[in-house]
């Protein structure tokens, strides 16, 4: 689903991260540290920390990360199909001190394989390093489940900006070589898998009016 | 439209021609008959429009019911009947009309036939003008005359191509613009007529074309009543409208509506997701969302002191489209995302916006007790409208109340204001309070340490009793004038004795200060200058008077006894005593007990003053001794601090009033 922006160059690359996990796992913190380098609560030049954009150059390929926060409470739940929809690549975020935001991570990745498939690059980060003396969740564990899983774990720390770049870089990496196996695959141009985009907000549409009925009444 | 033409009808019969034209925008002249639409847009719109409904509305009776058939009869029966009562509403329009047409003008009749005759190109609407002619000024900016021919007519050929195919389903019709915009960057990306276009120059031509062809086709493409758009927009109406009641503190938002700016700041985003409705091309509508979301995140940057995250941003969304319930909304989605470019609605933050207005749109729909956190009776309570939530009402401030909180907090800040003002006021009483304390225990210590001695008046002293203060500086040819002085003062002590009267006399011959001082010097003996200046006088009296041996006598005893004067006083007293006794034999015996008496109190006093006047001297002088000097020195300091003081009292009290 990568966007390669020209058919002549071809070496650039726009891709859509989310960023999924629990509330108050870091989330944003993470993501602030790595766009801007700031750990702090009063960044008041920031604006938002809810859509931030990433270029980076990696090995002349030019790469743009579109990195997507999302509301982490439960109630907002069943919405992450429409902000994961089109991802190229997802962040799944847990707290080390915090077993429950682990478990959410697993939900959250059977939930990414569901409706994604293999196409969507997964990265799992155990945050909150700087707690070590509280953790929960045991290293081994975490990075036995990411195996398993076919994702990536990276142990990070927005506090101590432990991990960020490389967990970032990493996911980049890997995004870029599952965008240039699929265009190879597919070698179709980005008009046909734009369709697919209008088709997917259809099947929204059709899905949701049983829903609200149930709802309303 | 065609309503407010007939009112200005009914005042003036003029009639605006844009007022006229169909609705569509297509260029044609409209007609009451058919909603204001031209004959061609109305059959266009309603007839897919009508069948569509009928056909959904059918297929909706014949899901659930196990009576289907006879529905879909009752469709057929309501579809027939339909039709006729659309034929007989014409007839009365066109009755209505034949009747209207003579009092409209004939020149646009004329003209409207004559258009519709001859075909000419269709006129567009304002919002397309305005754009048609954006795009034209756009393309000649990129001065390549054949790609921008080749543009103009590839986009031309699509509109005309959508313009007669809009029959067919709204999918279709957004596959056929998505396809559009897939084939147009195709060919701006590898024809030759394109050839160095930059890739900022073509994304450029593609949001140009974009916004073109919907602006130009947003009639027909947005209000193609076809499907369950409409019934969703009603359902979200209802919805949102039954929801009316949720509070910001249920959806955990930050936000604080009771103060003013941050109420300022949601006002602007509720009007920003009003308006969505009225922007034609979806980068104006997705401008709209993004406006709105930023207005919510500076709402809470100021409710939170930081940038917010999507935490805090979702649940704030959907209050915010809970509170301005926009008209349309299921629609204005629906279309960005049938006929937005994608990349756009993927990635950037435009994308990022309307996906969490979806997903607030799509949280409002299935909203239920858990996720505002009540109890399923209290959700139920509320939605039917038995039972308010406390603090719910809030939000819907009237001018009034807004006007009262407004004047709250000025009263508050004046309150503060005043507080602050009195706290100052009183500090400064207290400051002058001490500073009046320590004024006076200053000036206590002070008068203390350096007591207040009134001195008598100091008198004009003689050069010559200056001179016997300092004498023994002075020069040797000086001090034979002292040695005339010394003897002088013998004689004076002598008149003195012989008598008053004569003494007085004598005074007033000489000096007119010296004369008052005198009486005084003899009463209290004061300063040796004054008995000087007696000397002196009496001296020349004396002189005049006395026989020339008794004179040069005289004379030496008594050099001889100021000479003692200078050296020590023990010895005067009887070398005068001596001279006295050689001289006058036993008539001065009395006297010159006397007189060494007088003398010797003379002396005493005398040279003490004369040493305070020669202190005195010098410091007129400048010169100085130590201690007077410094406490004049001492003073001037204490003076000066005082000085100090009181300005600082001066401009404290100057602060505390300009704060105040």
């Amino acid at each position: 689903m990568a966007a390669a922006g020209g058919a002549g160059g071809g070496r650039n690359f726009n891709f859509k991260v989310v960023l999924l996990g629990e509330g108050c796992v870091g989330k944003t913190s993470l993501v602030l540290r790595y766009v801007e380098n700031k750990f702090n609560d009063k960044h008041i030049t920031t604006l938002q920390a809810s859509f931030l954009n990433k270029k980076l150059n990696i090995g002349g390929k030019r790469v743009n990360l579109a990195i997507w926060d999302t509301a982490g409470q439960e109630r907002f739940h069943a919405l992450g199909p429409i902000y994961y929809r089109d991802s190229n690549g997802a962040i799944l975020v847990y707290d080390i001190t915090d077993e429950d935001s682990f478990q959410k991570v697993k939900n959250w990745v059977k939930e990414l394989r569901r409706m994604l498939g293999q196409e969507v690059c997964l990265c799992i980060a155990g945050n909150k390093t700087d707690l070590e003396k509280s953790r929960h969740v045991t290293v081994e564990e975490a990075e036995a489940y990411a195996a398993s899983v076919g994702a990536k774990h990276f142990h990070t720390s927005a506090k101590l900006n432990r991990g960020i770049e490389e967990l970032f870089l990493d996911l980049s990496k890997s995004m870029i070589e599952k965008a240039e196996t699929t265009s190879t695959l597919k070698g179709g141009r980005p008009g046909s898998t734009n369709r697919k985009s209008a088709v997917l907000v259809v099947d929204d549409s059709t899905e949701q009016p049983p829903q609200k009925s149930g709802c309303c009444g | 439209m065609s309503v407010k033409g007939t009112q200005n009808k009914k005042k003036n019969f003029h009639i605006d021609e844009s007022e006229l034209l169909c609705k569509n925008g297509c260029g044609f002249y409209g007609n009451p008959a058919w909603q204001g639409f031209c004959s061609k847009c109305y059959r266009e719109v309603y007839t897919p429009a009508k069948q569509a409904q009928m056909q959904h509305d059918a297929a909706k009776a014949s899901e659930p019911s196990p009576v289907a058939k006879k529905v879909l009869a009752l469709a057929d029966v309501k579809a027939s009947f339909s039709r006729f009562e659309e034929k007989k509403t014409q007839q009365v329009n066109k009755r209505s009309n034949t009747f209207k047409s003579f009092l409209r003008k004939t020149p646009n009749k004329a003209e409207n036939q004559a258009s519709q005759g001859t075909k000419e190109p269709r006129r567009a609407s304002s919002e397309s003008q305005k754009i048609g002619g954006e795009f034209a000024e756009f393309l000649r900016s990129l001065c390549r005359k054949p790609a921008a021919v080749e543009i103009s007519k590839q986009v031309r050929g699509f509109i005309e191509r959508i313009q007669y195919n809009q029959d067919v389903n709204i999918l279709d019709l957004s596959e056929m613009v998505q396809d559009f915009y897939g084939i147009l960057s195709d060919k701006l990306n590898t024809q030759p007529v394109f050839r160095g276009f930059s890739q900022e120059v073509i994304e450029k031509i593609l949001d140009y074309t974009e916004r073109y062809i919907l602006t130009r086709l947003y009639p027909s493409i947005f209000y193609s009543l076809t499907m369950t758009d409409e019934e969703r927009d009603l359902a979200i109406q209802t919805r949102i409208r039954s929801l009316h009641w949720v509070t910001a503190t249920q959806l955990d938002t930050l936000i604080n509506e009771n103060d003013p700016t941050i109420r300022h700041e949601l006002d602007s985003a509720i009007t920003d997701i009003i308006e969505l409705d009225s922007k034609r091309a979806t980068q104006d509508k997705l401008q709209c969302i993004v406006s709105c979301s930023k207005h919510i995140f500076e709402v809470l940057r100021q409710s939170k002191q930081g940038p917010a995250s999507a935490d805090e941003f979702l649940p704030a969304l959907i209050y915010i489209v809970l509170k301005a319930n926009p008209p349309l909304l299921q629609s204005n989605i629906q279309y960005i995302t049938r006929f937005a470019n994608p990349t756009r609605l993927m990635s950037g933050e435009e994308g990022y916006y309307f996906t969490n207005l979806c997903c607030a749109v799509s949280f409002i729909e299935s909203i239920n007790a858990d996720s505002l956190n009540l109890s399923t009776t209290e959700f139920d309570r509320y939605m039917s409208g038995e039972a308010v939530p406390p603090g719910a009402g809030n939000e819907h401030l009237c001018q009034g109340l807004r006007l009262m909180y407004e004047n709250l907090r000025v009263l508050g800040e004046l309150r503060q204001r005043q507080e602050k003002v009195m706290a100052e006021a009183l500090q400064l009483q207290a400051d002058m309070n001490q500073f009046k304390e320590t004024f006076t225990l200053r000036v206590n210590k002070t008068l203390e340490r350096t007591p207040l001695t009134i001195r008598p008046r100091k008198v004009k002293v003689d050069l010559d009793a200056e001179f016997s203060g300092s004498n023994s500086n002075l020069p040797s040819p000086l001090i034979p004038m002292r040695v005339h002085v010394i003897g002088d003062s013998g004689g004076s002590a002598l008149e003195v004795e012989a008598g008053d009267d004569v003494s007085s006399e004598d005074k007033e011959n000489v000096e007119d200060e010296a004369a008052p001082q005198e009486e005084v010097s003899h009463r209290s003996p004061e300063s040796a200058a004054v008995v000087n200046f007696d000397v002196v006088s009496v001296v020349a009296e004396g002189k005049a008077t006395s026989s020339g041996a008794e004179e040069s006598s005289l004379e030496l005893s008594l050099s001889a006894a100021h000479h003692h004067l200078m050296g020590g006083e023990e010895d005067m007293s009887q070398t005068i005593n001596d001279i006295l006794l050689g001289s006058d034999g036993d008539d001065s015996e009395d006297a010159s007990c006397d007189i060494t008496d007088d003398l010797d109190d003379d002396m005493d006093t005398g040279t003490s003053e004369m040493a305070a006047g020669v202190t005195d001297a010098t410091i007129d002088g400048g010169v100085g001794g130590e201690i007077p000097p410094r406490d004049v020195h001492d003073t001037d300091q204490e003076m000066a601090a005082q000085h100090e003081v009181a300005a600082e009292v001066v401009v404290n009290a100057g602060q505390a009033e300009g704060q105040g």
